[in-house]
């Protein structure tokens, strides 16, 4: 039974993690503290007859050093959040490697490129609820939505981000290890949002080059035959 | 005695009388406590026992419950009216709307509202308000589905949700309250800042009124931002314009930032009050003053303005530029400072205090103690990376639930245990009250922290359980059975708070004036007060609330309006002699 | 207004009274409101590629300048109404207040002219955010200075006699309060509908 933080697969699950520690330990610190006074005072100062409640309206030095202490902390925690949320949104590292999403209700639509290395051409390979990667490069998703708002959300990559209609939004990652994964939808988006359920496969790179060649070729054929519905979609 | 004159249904329908608006206001919101509990136990049946109908589901038309079970659409109806219920037919109607009434006059000395008749007529939209929110339960394709956040273009477009008017219903009823909400605002700031009593000067007024004087400028900077949403929502709605449909150049993220930049403020009206009240409560029975009373008035002040410009902690995976979230980020982090400031305060005033276990002093320290659990959990969502995973997940709904429940509802819980016997006349009953807390307590923490588990988990929120569909979420299942189970005790608690009040309302036992022995203005009226307060006198105030135990006194109490001398600080201890008053 | 019916003073005298600082309170409830809906205009403006949307015509600059000098106009009639109300001046008071409300009628008429204009020229309520946020806008505007030219109407006409009972001589200062505010909204609106 699951009740913790997941094994992290992406290159940035652990500066994630780490920051969720950290945050952990400085809130569990003050959760112990705080809460510990708490119980203390209730057992010390409950009432005794014969004793009288301390008469003070309060001590500046303690205010100054309350607010100081945990606004210090605090603004710690930013910095190093700051830095942690830089690494991961700052920049796209360089990769030729693109995927686009096109979210609707209640679906997700995967799209590579095909064999012009372009998107939106009849000969893209497009997969639905099924999305495969490469191990050990960066790849660059670009998610879209057709109507109302999703969210790609895969917990072990430590990735989410919302599909908003009339945006593209740009999102990287690098898988660590392969496998399978869920694809989830995390934003309401509908009677259906329980079930804009996704798989995702991590692959060796050379066996996606070759799933993705494959695929490519696929939709190439059926795009060389006479039919005039080509774009649908490609293998699964 | 001239008001047993005034007939019924002036006297307590419409009434123009404060105490009795903020009454109606309490009843009307417990009622909604209920229903939106209630919904709250159909949510949690259906995360736990999605196999087995629910207990007397049969009862319900087989359209909406086939069987007894709860589907996909209804699942989402049912939290979306749970949290709407919750939080605009209960929390803030109670807090605002039944204490702010109830307490404004009483503890600054005047004898009513500086506008009677607005007042009333503020209950008077607010209810029809709720009860518009209610009737979206029986139209046609049902209740409203998006989530109390109403994001679009799920709640703009009929099709996208399959709910047609109630959805409609439920922009119409916000629009309603809000405009109740604002009568009521304008009501309270200028009764506080014109009608306090002589002597009552503003750093002498209870950290409730200071509270209610905050929230309500809250209220009324937030509210109108939130009605020009609601309207702009509502014709994309019915007429057809595209303020956020992309297709027709509007865009979607401007909700969002107009919806938080309401529903952030909105969530401190939701617990400021609380704040207040617990502060109030803790120096009672500690028998000592609040610690740092004014470092208490400016942090109330602090985090008011600050929740302004936090709004975008909500959308930091919305697709807002990143940098942005940067910023939001920043100044989500320093607002947690000035919560900092009130929690070591509140435990300085129970250090070295005198500590009574009354049934409103246990309700006020569970607040402490599960505020700063809701507290620090926000913490983790401030950071950007770390909210990257746990946004839209159970991390969050636990949050939710220590700083609403855990937070302003136990707030609720010792304010109404602690004013009960100045509205009614009458005590509540101590022992079922502790029995209450207790069960309260535990049963609370067992619901709710588990939920932040789930959330580590990736366990998604606002999910319709499906065994059939995502495989980590069967893993974690165990712990909603869990959670199911701990809630409906939980909810089953709440039965004897219930009739503990049901029951007292008739036959607790009668008290005079100050029951509690406490200070501040409230408890020199009678109980219950009388039209008007005090009877053609109006106290005049000598010295702040919170004078207890001072040193030389034989009373460990000392009320504002006891005449004589100021009470100096805190070293001198010949102050005065009792013999005075 | 009401009166407090309390035969106790409450505190004593407070400096501004309760109407003033209420009708103030109310105003920035109102200030807020319109500062929503402008803000989202100006996300939706400078969110979107053309403004006007295309094929759109711009918007009369010259009949929203006559309008703004009309609102403008009124709220200084209503001024000096209020300053004769203030001297005890009767007549003029009736006279400020009738010229304040026909220019705010003259106001509406011009803007009912802007839209009948536009819509001529084919600006729809709906097809562009473009459309929809000016009529919006001006329509909430409108909205609100036509409440305000009722009640002006309303309180002129019962100004009758040779003095102004209290409780009209509030209401009276209470409404000049909400008629420039509803003033100064205008300025706003003209300022980022038109200027920008
Ligand atoms: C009463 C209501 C209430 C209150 C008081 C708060 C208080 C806070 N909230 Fe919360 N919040 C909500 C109600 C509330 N919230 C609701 C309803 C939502 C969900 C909306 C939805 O999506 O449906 C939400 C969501 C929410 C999010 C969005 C999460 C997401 O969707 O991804 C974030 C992110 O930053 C956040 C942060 C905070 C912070 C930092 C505080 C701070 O004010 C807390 C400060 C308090 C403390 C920190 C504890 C006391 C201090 C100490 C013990 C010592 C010092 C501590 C340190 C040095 C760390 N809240
Ligand atoms: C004040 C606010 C408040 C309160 C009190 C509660 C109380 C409870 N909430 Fe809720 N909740 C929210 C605010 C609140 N909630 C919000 C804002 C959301 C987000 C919704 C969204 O995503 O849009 C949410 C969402 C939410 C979810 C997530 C749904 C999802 O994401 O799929 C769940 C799931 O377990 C849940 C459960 C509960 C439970 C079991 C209680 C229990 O504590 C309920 C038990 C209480 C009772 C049964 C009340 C009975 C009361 C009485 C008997 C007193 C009456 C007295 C007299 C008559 C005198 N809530
Ligand atoms: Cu798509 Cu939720
Ligand atoms: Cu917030």
């Amino acid at each position: 039974m699951r009740s913790w933080l997941p094994e992290g697969v992406s290159t940035y699950s652990s500066t994630i993690d780490n920051m969720f520690y950290l945050i952990l330990v400085v809130t569990g610190v003050l959760f112990v503290l705080t809460e510990a006074l708490l119980f203390l005072f209730a057992f010390l100062y409950r009432r005794r007859a014969g004793r009288r409640a301390t008469y003070t309206h309060g001590n500046n030095t303690l205010e100054v050093i309350w607010t100081i202490v945990p606004a210090i902390m605090l603004v710690i925690l930013g910095i190093a959040s700051r830095n942690a949320w830089n690494e991961i949104k700052g920049s796209v590292p360089d990769t030729d490697e693109v995927v686009t999403i096109t979210a609707s209700q209640f679906n997700w639509e995967v799209r590579y490129p095909g064999s012009d290395g372009s998107f939106d051409t009849p000969d893209d390979v497009i997969t639905n609820n099924e999305m495969r990667l490469p191990v050990g490069v960066p790849v660059r998703i670009r998610l879209r939505s057709e109507d109302v708002i999703h969210s790609f959300f895969v917990p072990q990559f430590r990735l989410k981000q919302d599909a908003v209609p009339g945006l593209t939004i740009e999102v990287w990652v690098e898988a660590t290890r392969t496998g399978e994964f869920e694809i989830a939808c995390a934003e309401l988006c509908g009677f259906g949002h329980y079930s804009m359920r996704g798989v995702l496969t991590v692959m060796e790179q050379g066996e996606y080059r070759s799933w993705i060649e494959e695929a490519q070729a696929g939709v190439a054929a059926t795009l060389a035959e006479p039919a005039p519905t080509a774009a649908a979609g490609g293998p699964a | 005695m001239s008001e047993h004159k005034i007939p019924f249904i002036r006297r307590y329908i419409f009434s123009t009388d404060h105490k009795i608006i903020g009454i109606q206001f309490l009843f009307v919101s417990l009622f909604f406590m209920v229903v939106g509990g209630l919904l709250a136990l159909m949510v949690r049946w259906q995360l736990g026992y999605p196999d087995r109908p629910m207990p007397l589901g049969t009862l319900f038309p087989e359209e909406i419950m086939p069987e007894g079970y709860i589907g996909p659409e209804l699942y989402n109806q049912l939290f979306t009216m749970h949290a709407s219920v919750m939080i605009f037919l209960v929390i803030i109607p109670i807090l605002a709307g039944a204490f702010g009434n109830f307490l404004i006059p009483l503890m600054i000395g005047a004898r009513d509202m500086a506008y009677p008749k607005l007042n009333m007529l503020s209950f008077w939209v607010s209810f029809p308000g709720g009860l518009v929110m209610a009737a979206s339960f029986f139209v046609e394709n049902g209740p409203a589905a998006t989530g109390w956040t109403a994001y679009p273009p799920l709640s703009a477009v009929p099709d996208y949700t399959g709910v047609t008017l109630g959805q409609t219903l439920w922009i119409v009823s916000v629009i309603i309250l809000g405009t109740g909400s604002i009568m009521g605002a304008v009501n309270y700031i200028t009764t506080i800042i014109n009608m306090r009593a002589p002597g009552m000067r503003f750093f002498r007024m209870p950290l409730t009124i200071w509270a209610l004087f905050i929230t309500a400028i809250l209220q009324l900077m937030a509210t109108p931002v939130l009605a020009a949403a609601l309207g702009m929502l509502l014709f994309d709605r019915t007429l057809g314009t595209n303020f956020f449909a992309p297709s027709g150049g509007g865009q979607v993220l401007l909700w969002q930032h107009i919806f938080w930049f309401y529903s952030h403020p909105a969530v401190y009206i939701m617990i400021l009050p609380s704040m207040g009240f617990v502060s109030d409560v803790l120096a009672t029975f500690a028998r000592k003053p609040v610690f740092g009373y004014k470092a208490m008035v400016y942090s109330l002040m602090g985090i008011a303005g600050l929740g302004f410009i936090v709004w975008g902690h909500h959308m930091f995976q919305s697709g807002m530029n990143p940098a942005l979230g940067t910023a939001f980020m920043m100044s989500t982090m320093v607002i947690a400072v000035p919560s900092a400031i009130k929690t070591f305060n509140w435990l300085g005033t129970l250090w070295r205090g005198s500590i009574h276990f009354t049934t409103p002093m246990l309700n006020g320290m569970a607040f402490v103690s599960t505020f700063i659990i809701g507290g620090l959990s926000g913490v983790f969502m401030a950071s950007t990376p770390v909210d990257i995973y746990i946004h839209d997940t159970y991390y969050i709904v636990a949050h939710i639930h220590y700083v609403l429940f855990g937070g302003s509802l136990f707030g609720v819980f010792a304010a109404i245990t602690y004013w009960f016997p100045k509205m009614f006349g009458r005590m509540m009953s101590e022992t079922w009250g502790k029995v209450h807390f207790v069960l309260t307590f535990v049963f609370f923490n067992l619901t709710f922290f588990p939920m932040h588990l789930l959330g580590m988990g990736g366990h998604m929120r606002r999910i319709y359980y499906d065994p059939n569909q995502y495989l980590f979420l069967k893993d974690m299942q165990p712990w909603n059975v869990f959670i199911t189970n701990a809630a409906l005790v939980l909810g089953a608690s709440q039965a004897i708070f219930a009739l503990n009040f049901i029951i007292s309302l008739f036959a607790g036992r009668k008290v005079d004036r100050n029951p509690w022995n406490a200070n501040s203005l409230e408890w020199s009226a009678s109980s219950p007060a009388p039209h008007g307060n005090w009877g053609d006198r109006t106290p005049t105030v000598y010295r702040g609330p919170y004078e207890y135990s001072v040193p030389g006194l034989a009373e460990d109490f000392l009320p504002q309006d006891r005449p004589g001398e100021e009470v100096p600080a805190p070293p001198r201890t010949d102050v005065l002699s009792p013999a005075k008053a | 207004m009401t009166r407090t019916r309390n035969p106790v003073p409450q505190t004593p005298s407070p400096p501004v009274p309760n109407y003033t600082i209420a009708t103030l309170i109310f105003l920035v409830a109102g200030a807020m409101f319109f500062a929503g809906l402008i803000g989202a205009y100006l996300v939706l403006r400078y969110g979107s590629g053309t403004w006007p949307a295309p094929g759109m015509p711009p918007l009369p600059v010259g009949l929203a300048s006559a309008s703004t000098a009309l609102i403008a106009l009124s709220s200084v009639a209503l001024l000096r109404a209020v300053r004769a109300m203030r001297t005890l001046d009767a007549v003029t008071l009736r006279r400020g207040l009738f010229a304040s409300a026909a220019l705010g009628t003259a106001f509406l008429a011009v803007q009912a002219a802007q839209w009948s204009r536009l819509l001529d020229l084919g600006l729809g309520f709906r097809a562009t955010t473009y459309g929809t946020t000016f009529y919006v806008l001006t329509g909430a505007h409108a909205a609100h200075a036509i409440s305000g030219v009722v009640w002006l109407v309303l309180i002129a006409a019962r100004q009758r006699e040779l003095w102004v009972p209290d409780r009209r001589s509030r209401a009276i200062e209470v409404c000049a309060l909400y008629w420039h505010f509803v003033g100064l909204v205008w300025i706003g609106m003209f300022v980022v509908l038109y200027l920008l």
